[in-house]
């Protein structure tokens, strides 16, 4: 069944001038799925997240399109009604939350004061619930009596996934929840919020730059550039199939420390400006495949079901596959 | 004043920078109380006798987890911070025995580049007037010419596109390189980068760390690579030391060790590093908890209460000399080397 469904969606933050975050986004997630939004600094991504949350900043606006979260249309709901929706259906962990914990409370206030917020339970229930809680991320149960401080930056970012699931959620949305941590805290993270999915059965939506962490937790994925949506699709077929010239680009910039070392490429130029209307593919500057046809409105192809590219297929995709593992392709005076 | 004054013994050619039980203990303040009833000071030991020889053109990869030390390391080597103990050695000559003249020399040829360009450009500061403090600190002569030259070898071409920029007119990037060619402007043999990637994206990293690891070809630097992902190190450096709580646990080829690691730290660490592929799901994490304070160091391996291997042995202390491949090249501070690998 569908939990959530993003239909053209378009956010904008007001400003001098104003900025089209995200332009046109739409996909679905399927209950107990697994969804990566991947892309770069600049891409929408976060917007993307926060909207879906009803957590945009003040100035943060959705200009159209629509959000079905459980069948409900949510984008036309009041604050308060999103508010309801927030934390008790969906929760968010988010790259900076680990900081954003009150320094002068111990963690069983913040989760307590979490949990009352929306459901009539006693201090003593709530202190247990915090207990359970900690020890379904991997916690010391009695470190519930601890300040943030005392805690170290991979044990705060528990704290958060804990205080995201204190009310049983349906969908968890997490923008980037690992980037500031090691690698070695990073997969105890990764590896635990598995784990509560197998576990609880929720859906989630996976926020990040890096391609690899996708790969090893995700379903199916998006990738974003300039605001817009490029492929998406099936993890596996995305990884082993890409077509889109910049989902190829990401991937061969990428590196590994499995299978031969290669070399990897890097796409030379910067992303659009979002204060900008942009004509055709946002992507067109720097890819080394534009045609003249791609100032012009974006056809999205299926190669395969449910597997979808915002392409014009200026040269034929193999050739796009081949050509874009060599650095050379994309270096500008060598583009086709 | 011409950039090689010949005070140091440029016909050295044993490696540029040669360490030997090098260390950076932190004394712990404690309180005046604890002082006056003669309590005794502790130390965070964020480098503990570490041996590292780096040649130049070659690039050592330096890897760990943050607290590690390896940053502290880094600072130390290239003089921004002083060792409590050992010896460092540049081109031969012992660092605490430089002249005047040989001090200043040496710390013209040891460089950085630090891991945000964002935070280390002064942004009021053109690109041109920030490459230009380091020669005016030096009191270099032709400074038009080599900053043109510092910027055409960080490919900001044409340098006159971007002598007059400021930083928040730059990309990520762009910020990087400009930092590349403020290091390397003073033609430095040594440079160390710390994490130099880490805040660019990814569609940008590859340029830059095709660009260093040209320079240092080019150049014939030294320089030392620091990073807690393998998978970047992988692409830069020729070999790499390990590095936990302030020691150097195993240094090998890197590629060796990327397909073979030794010291149960470093199978963890390799492990721990997610994959762009879907075959290869999330794993058990083989490491649990963080490292213990550096304060109040196990008895015996540093690693021992996290490792999944240890055994009554290894509460002596093992050196770098426990486990070594015959070539002598790949080398593991672990008693259990072969114990592990026959499992």
């Amino acid at each position: 069944m569908t939990l959530l469904e993003v239909n053209d969606l378009h956010v904008t933050y007001a400003g001098d001038p104003d900025v089209e975050a995200v332009r046109g986004v739409s996909f679905t997630l399927e209950e107990g799925e697994t969804l990566g939004i991947v892309g770069e600094s600049g891409c929408g991504k976060t917007t993307l997240a926060q909207a879906i949350m009803g957590a945009l900043p003040d100035n943060g606006e959705i200009t159209g399109g629509e959000i079905i979260f459980d069948g409900e249309e949510i984008t036309h709901l009041s604050n308060r009604e999103r508010r309801e929706i927030r934390w008790e259906m969906m929760s968010m962990i988010s790259q900076s939350a680990m900081n954003s914990l009150d320094p002068v409370y111990r963690v069983k206030d913040q989760i307590k004061e979490a949990i009352q917020e929306h459901r009539e339970m006693s201090d003593a229930e709530c202190y247990e619930r915090a207990r359970e809680l900690m020890g379904l991320v991997g916690l010391d149960p009695d470190r519930v009596e601890d300040y943030p401080h005392q805690l170290s930056g991979g044990m705060r970012q528990r704290v958060i996934i804990a205080m995201s699931l204190a009310l049983d959620p349906e969908l968890i949305i997490a923008d980037e929840p690992t980037t500031a941590l090691d690698v070695i805290i990073q997969e105890q993270i990764l590896y635990r919020i598995k784990e509560l999915q197998r576990e609880l059965g929720n859906s989630m939506v996976m926020v990040t730059h890096d391609i690899s962490v996708v790969a090893e937790t995700c379903d199916s994925m998006v990738v974003m550039y300039g605001g817009e949506l490029m492929e998406s699709g099936n993890v596996d077929e995305i990884f082993n199939n890409a077509h889109h010239p910049y989902t190829l680009g990401l991937q061969n910039a990428f590196p590994s420390v499995e299978g031969e070392k290669r070399d990897l490429t890097s796409i030379p130029g910067s992303p659009p400006d979002l204060s900008e209307p942009l004509e055709g593919c946002p992507f067109a500057s720097r890819c080394p495949f534009a045609a003249p046809e791609c100032a012009e409105e974006v056809p999205v192809q299926e190669p395969v079901e449910g597997h979808r590219v915002r392409c014009h297929e200026p040269v034929p995709f193999e050739q796009i596959r081949d050509q874009s593992r060599e650095d050379d392709t994309w270096l500008s005076e060598n583009k086709v | 004043m011409a950039i090689r004054e010949q005070s140091l013994n440029w016909d050295y050619d044993g490696p540029i920078i040669e360490v030997t039980g090098l260390e950076k203990h932190f004394p712990q303040s404690t309180g005046i109380i604890h002082q006056l009833i003669g309590g005794e000071t502790s130390h965070v030991k964020a480098v503990d006798g570490v041996d590292m020889a780096i040649e130049s053109g070659e690039t050592m990869g330096l890897v760990g987890e943050s607290g590690c030390g390896k940053s502290t390391l880094g600072e130390v080597l290239i003089g921004l911070q002083e060792a409590t103990g050992g010896s460092i050695k540049f081109l031969g000559t012992e660092l605490e025995e430089m002249s005047e003249a040989q001090h200043k020399e040496f710390r013209r040829n040891v460089q950085m580049i630090f891991q945000d360009p964002y935070e280390s450009l002064n942004p009021r500061f053109s690109v041109e007037q920030w490459i230009r403090e380091p020669l005016e600190v030096h009191d270099i002569d032709d400074q038009d010419a080599r900053i043109y030259q510092a910027l055409e070898r960080a490919e900001l071409t044409p340098p006159e596109n971007y002598v007059n920029e400021h930083p928040h007119e730059l990309s990520g990037g762009e910020r990087q390189r400009v930092s590349i060619a403020r290091a390397l402007v003073l033609e430095p043999k040594f440079i160390v980068a710390d994490e130099p990637v880490s805040m660019l994206d990814v569609s940008v990293r590859a340029s830059i760390l095709n660009l260093l690891r040209d320079l240092v070809d080019e150049l014939d630097m030294g320089a030392l690579y620091i990073s807690h992902d393998l998978s970047l190190i992988r692409q830069m450096c020729d070999r790499t030391s390990v590095m936990y709580l302030g020691k150097v646990v195993e240094r090998g080829p890197t590629e060796r060790l990327i397909k073979g690691p030794k010291h149960p730290y470093a199978r963890a660490l390799l492990d721990a590093v997610p994959v762009p592929n879907p075959a290869h799901d999330i794993s058990e994490p083989q490491l649990e908890g963080e490292p213990p304070d550096p304060v109040d160091l196990p008895e015996g391996c540093n690693f021992r209460p996290r490792c999944p291997f240890a055994a009554e042995e290894c509460f002596e202390e093992p050196g770098l000399d426990a486990f070594g491949t015959a070539d002598g090249e790949h080398a593991a501070a672990c008693w259990r080397v072969e114990t592990v690998d026959n499992m």
